[in-house]
């Protein structure tokens, strides 16, 4: 009885989420399944090929495996450095620094300005020749590094671009610092423990289903992203920054191969679906909840 | 989850051991020095945010001074930092059809018309959604939860077709509708976030109220919802952002440029083969300024002012 | 009167009135001409108000022309508007004429895919002829058997040298380099690296602006990328191999790709290198001097001229760079007025008021040979010398490629591009693999829409 209330009571309060999966998400969501499994060019009829499309995708398409690699190695990389900037800079951001509501709004606004304004950031400071990090490193005596104009430099450049935009994940740890009960530092404080030990094993523990959270985003977005990659360096030099989900949005929007384009996506969120499954996975023994 | 009720137990045992023996330490000096080192790490972590801080204020710095700058000193080799004379006339020439229509006001208007009503909801469906994944405990609810995930897995792009298509077939296509009316199902990201904070809230709280009698609508309006307030706080700035800057949504349902929002009316400034890069950056300080004004006022919503009343007194 | 009984009399009275407005409003309609109230959407990229001047007057003289036809403009942002349109069109949502802002994408695309309608139909009745526009720029509009659309204006290129740094080298500033050869002469002259070995100054990087157009270099060492009348692609043909084995070689006069892309504002638009000083000598599109000179470097000394060709290659020869075309799309509820007016913007007027504001090329020969043309742009004189010498030698300036394809191959070329300028392999080798990957992927069309692309891409 008490099971068959509790089933009404959590269907009820998550009803606003199912009726809007059924009547705005199921269709698009079955669609583009089925589009995957067809050749489809957005204003003809859709015509059934089977696996055709993901055949192509791995054996007859060569920037396929280039822009998963980009991506895998994309995310691998960023995700872990996006998400420990961004909770170190709201551990620093949540002591009693003079003027911290100022350094909170800096750090946040990067999140808000237009992708173009940010493409045209990186390259002033990217810059080869006379950009400000280069002019920075000659003042140790470092040679200047080819940031966006080799291969090799070219996708590490991009990672360290996505560090602006850790503001999100920078407010999320705010609000999540806010519920670790202070008393627990107190307590830790008395035993003698020093920063590094309040911040390993009082904050961490307490904030890690916010981690987990940030964890999770982040590897979603970081396989969505394209925009501001795709203006600085256009994918390349030599296809070293074209990036997964650039492919599908040309081949959606600028080849019109709509099923192509939606068997790459449903590829992709296998790997993402996966990769999270992976990360809840392996939280199980280290987030704690309440 | 054992962990932590055995951390805290041991950890308020600690606390009431400890605070007799710091009413005897302060009598002793390096009560005083702690002091010191507590000064110390802050001037450190202060002089590494002003560092950083630098980097992340620099394009917000470039937008305002480009928006004050005269075209031959935009993209000069090196760059231009200071603009030298100073055009605040781009402000005034980006609102007054003197380059290009910007009707402000009413791509203002347009703006607030979905993102108030797209916000609200989003905070009020999430928050009822994010309540029945954290706090019911029902057969389905952890594949409800991973279904709700997997909709944020598939990039817009390839959905896009379709769901226009079914607003069309509905005939809301040239309406706000579209933009407005899906917020109120929940949003996946916000559905995810409540229900981790959810989840953290104390078990103790919950298992009080129900041995008062308290039912699950108690519960959420008395208990879960009081305790979120940060995290509510940023569901809502998120949603406000989100929608404030949200392009392609406002881009392929309405045509009517009456109805444009403040993201669609700045390609005003994008002309046949260039772009009036200051107006443009004039109208961008504008249309982000409310955003920056907001972060920063609700800041404390999230951040400061929130007593964890939960597990003392 | 009771209450109910006067309710009933004003009830009454409307319906009478009701019914005669309506009676005599139908009465009206059956009068008035065919075009009775009707709306035509117009889209286009921009609100700029340059160019609502440049065509709104013709369209005010259309409506008073067209008694019962209105106008309406709609800026459609620019950013993915390629997705706005798609969206539109295939949902039935779409406008009746849309103005592009470039030739491919999207159009070739559009005809593939069934997004733009062919104007054949209305050729008789609205009395057009193939006459009105230039070769080149019919073969642009006409493929694949139809007419897909009208060009409003071509784009070609400009070849500009800063005549200060022409003089610093002890060049002549009025005389720009005519071959090849003399390119490479003055670029030794031009190019300065300092202690280090960094780039003080580029006489050209031959790839940067718009001579990463992959067309570009190709035309002027005399090959081309697609063949119009084949319909196939042409992109290792000797010609194309002798380019990109050159500019491998400025790549490596420079001191590398690299090292040249690291110097350069790699920022295109209007980040450009030439006014920071940082080339002598540039490729830029007809819209420069006006749009980005004129307004990010006032007061710059440049100078204007064809661009050095190799040997056997007429000096003066050119590429389309781009164009604006209107077009069509499918569904389109007023097709003949929208092919009419459509038509009415094909006239000498409204292209050379366009044109001239915006320094682009007339596409059509009454508005190319206009001595107003010339009197209104003097610098565009070339692009109607140019023009004289492509209709005695169609080979001097080549239409824009019509393959829907264009888009995927032209990115493959410029990879292939890039891996020569890098060093990375030999340009016969990088061309070879394109051309094999191109044809790979035409193959792959054929088999997926063999309707259009039967008789070649």
């Amino acid at each position: 009885m008490r099971r068959r209330r509790e089933l009404l009571f959590g269907l009820l309060f998550a009803s606003p989420w199912i009726v809007g999966f059924l009547v705005f998400t199921l269709y698009p969501l079955s669609s583009s399944l089925y589009y995957s499994f067809t050749s489809y060019h957005i204003t003809g009829t859709p015509y059934w090929i089977g696996w055709s499309n993901f055949q192509e995708m791995f054996t007859d398409d060569n920037l396929f495996w280039v822009s998963l690699w980009n991506s895998a190695v994309y995310s691998l990389v960023s995700v872990p450095l996006d998400v420990s900037v961004a909770l170190l800079l709201a551990v620093m951001l949540n002591m009693a620094i003079p003027g911290r509501r100022i350094f909170r709004t800096i750090f946040f606004l990067p999140q808000i300005v237009p992708g173009v304004v940010m493409a045209i950031l990186f390259v002033l400071l990217f810059n080869t020749q006379d950009g400000i990090f280069n002019d920075l490193l000659s003042v140790f005596g470092i040679s200047p590094i080819p940031w966006l104009s080799s291969p090799d430099w070219a996708m590490r450049s991009l990672i360290l671009m996505t560090t602006w935009g850790v503001g999100n994940s920078m407010v999320i740890f705010l609000a999540g610092l806010q519920d670790v009960p202070a008393h627990l530092y107190e307590a830790a404080r008395l035993d003698g423990a020093g920063s590094f030990r309040l911040f390993r094993y009082v904050t961490v523990p307490m904030v890690s289903p916010v981690i987990l959270f940030n964890v999770v985003l982040s590897i979603i977005a970081s396989f969505q992203t394209f925009v501001v990659p795709f203006i600085v360096t256009n994918g390349g030099p030599l296809n070293s920054t074209m990036l997964y989900p650039l492919q599908v949005y040309l081949n959606a929007f600028q080849n019109f191969r709509m099923g192509y384009a939606s068997a790459e996506a449903w590829f992709m969120f296998l790997i993402i679906f996966g990769l999270t499954l992976l990360t809840l996975r392996l939280s199980r023994g280290v987030v704690h909840y309440s | 989850m054992d962990n932590l009720d055995r951390a805290g137990r041991s950890s308020a045992e600690l606390a009431a051991g400890g605070a007799a023996q710091a009413v005897h330490r302060q009598r002793a000096r390096w009560w005083t020095s702690t002091r010191g080192i507590e000064r110390i790490k802050i001037g450190a972590v202060f002089l590494v945010l002003c560092a950083l801080s630098l980097l992340y204020f620099l394009p917000i710095y470039w937008m305002i001074s480009t928006s004050l700058k005269v075209d031959a000193q935009i993209f000069t080799n090196p760059p231009t930092w200071i603009p030298n004379p100073i055009r605040w006339s781009n402000y005034y020439d980006a609102l007054n059809d003197a380059i290009s229509h910007f009707p402000f006001l009413q791509d203002l208007r347009n703006t607030l018309t979905i993102t108030v009503p797209a916000v609200t909801g989003t905070v009020v469906s999430s928050s009822i959604v994010a309540y029945s994944l954290a706090r019911i405990k029902w057969p389905g609810r952890d594949i409800l939860f991973g279904l709700i995930l997997a909709t944020m897995m598939i990039p817009q792009w390839v959905t896009l077709i379709p769901l226009y298509i079914f607003f069309v077939k509905i005939g809301w296509v040239g309406t706000f509708l579209p933009l407005t009316v899906p917020s109120w199902t929940g949003d996946a990201f916000s559905i995810f976030l409540l229900r981790q904070f959810f989840r953290q809230q104390p078990q103790e709280m919950f298992d009080a109220a129900g041995i008062d009698g308290a039912n699950h609508f108690g519960m959420f309006w008395r208990i879960v919802l009081p305790l979120a307030k940060p995290a509510l706080a940023v569901v809502t700035l998120f949603s406000f952002l989100n929608n404030w800057t949200d392009f392609i949504n406002p881009l392929i349902y309405l045509s009517d440029p009456s109805m444009y929002t403040l993201m669609l009316g700045q390609y005003a400034f994008f002309g046949a083969h260039h772009t009036y890069w200051s107006e443009l950056m004039a109208a961008d300080v504008m249309i982000l300024a409310p955003l920056v004004v907001l972060f920063f006022f609700t800041q404390r919503f999230f951040i400061e002012g929130v007593t964890f009343t939960g597990l003392r007194g | 009167m009771s209450r109910r009984r006067k309710v009933l009399r004003i009830f009454g009275a409307l319906f009478v009135v009701g019914g005669l407005l309506l009676s005599s409003m139908a009465g009206t309609v059956r009068a008035q001409r065919p075009h009775d109230n009707i709306t035509l959407t117009f889209w286009i990229w921009s609100d700029d108000p340059l160019n609502h001047a440049l065509i709104e007057p013709y369209f005010r003289q259309f409506e008073k022309i067209h008694p019962g036809i209105t106008i309406k403009w709609v800026a459609v942002p620019t950013d993915n508007n390629y997705v706005k349109y798609t969206t539109a069109i295939a949902a039935g949502r779409g406008p009746d004429v849309i103005l592009t802002p470039n030739f491919n994408p999207p159009i070739p695309e559009w005809a593939a895919n069934q997004l733009i309608q062919p104007l054949d139909p209305w050729f008789k009745q609205l009395n057009i002829s193939q006459n009105q526009w230039m070769p080149w720029v019919w073969k642009m509009q006409n493929f694949h058997g139809r007419v897909w659309g009208f060009v409003q204006e071509y784009d070609t290129t400009l070849f500009i040298w800063n005549k200060d740094a022409f003089k610093k080298a002890g060049l002549d500033p009025n005389r720009p380099p005519r071959t090849i050869a003399e390119l490479d002469a003055y670029d030794k002259k031009l190019t300065k690296f300092d202690s280090k070995g960094n780039l003080i100054q580029a006489g050209i990087v031959p790839w940067a602006q718009l001579g990463n157009d992959p067309r570009y270099w190709a035309a002027l060492f005399g090959g081309s990328l697609y063949d119009q009348d084949k319909r196939q692609y042409t992109l290792n043909a000797p010609a194309n191999v002798a380019a990109l084995d050159w500019m491998g070689k400025v790549a490596k006069s420079l001191g590398g790709a690299a090292k040249a892309n690291g110097f350069l504002n790699k920022f295109t638009g209007n980040a450009d290198p030439l006014y920071t000083g940082q080339v002598a000598m540039e490729v830029a599109g007809d819209w420069y001097p006006p749009q980005v000179y004129a307004r990010y470097a006032p007061k710059m000394n440049y100078g204007v001229a064809p661009p050095p060709t190799a040997p056997g290659v007429p000096y003066g020869t050119n590429i389309v760079i781009g164009s604006d075309v209107f077009v069509m799309p499918v569904g389109a509820r007023h097709p003949l007025e929208s092919a009419e007016l459509m038509l009415y913007m094909m006239r000498a007027d409204p292209v050379l008021k366009w044109c001239i504001g915006e320094a682009n090329v007339p596409p059509t020969v009454s508005g190319l040979f206009n001595p107003k043309y010339v009197q209104g742009v003097p610098f565009m004189s070339m692009a109607v010398q140019t023009a004289r010498m492509a209709l005695k030698n169609p080979a001097v300036l080549r239409p824009y490629p019509t393959s829907s394809l264009f888009d995927y191959v032209g990115s493959q070329y410029s990879t292939a591009m890039q891996q020569v300028e890098y060093g990375k392999m030999s340009a016969k080798a990088a061309l070879d693999n394109v051309q094999k990957v191109a044809l790979d992927y035409v193959a792959k069309a054929k088999q997926q829409n063999p309707d259009w692309y039967g008789g070649g891409d």
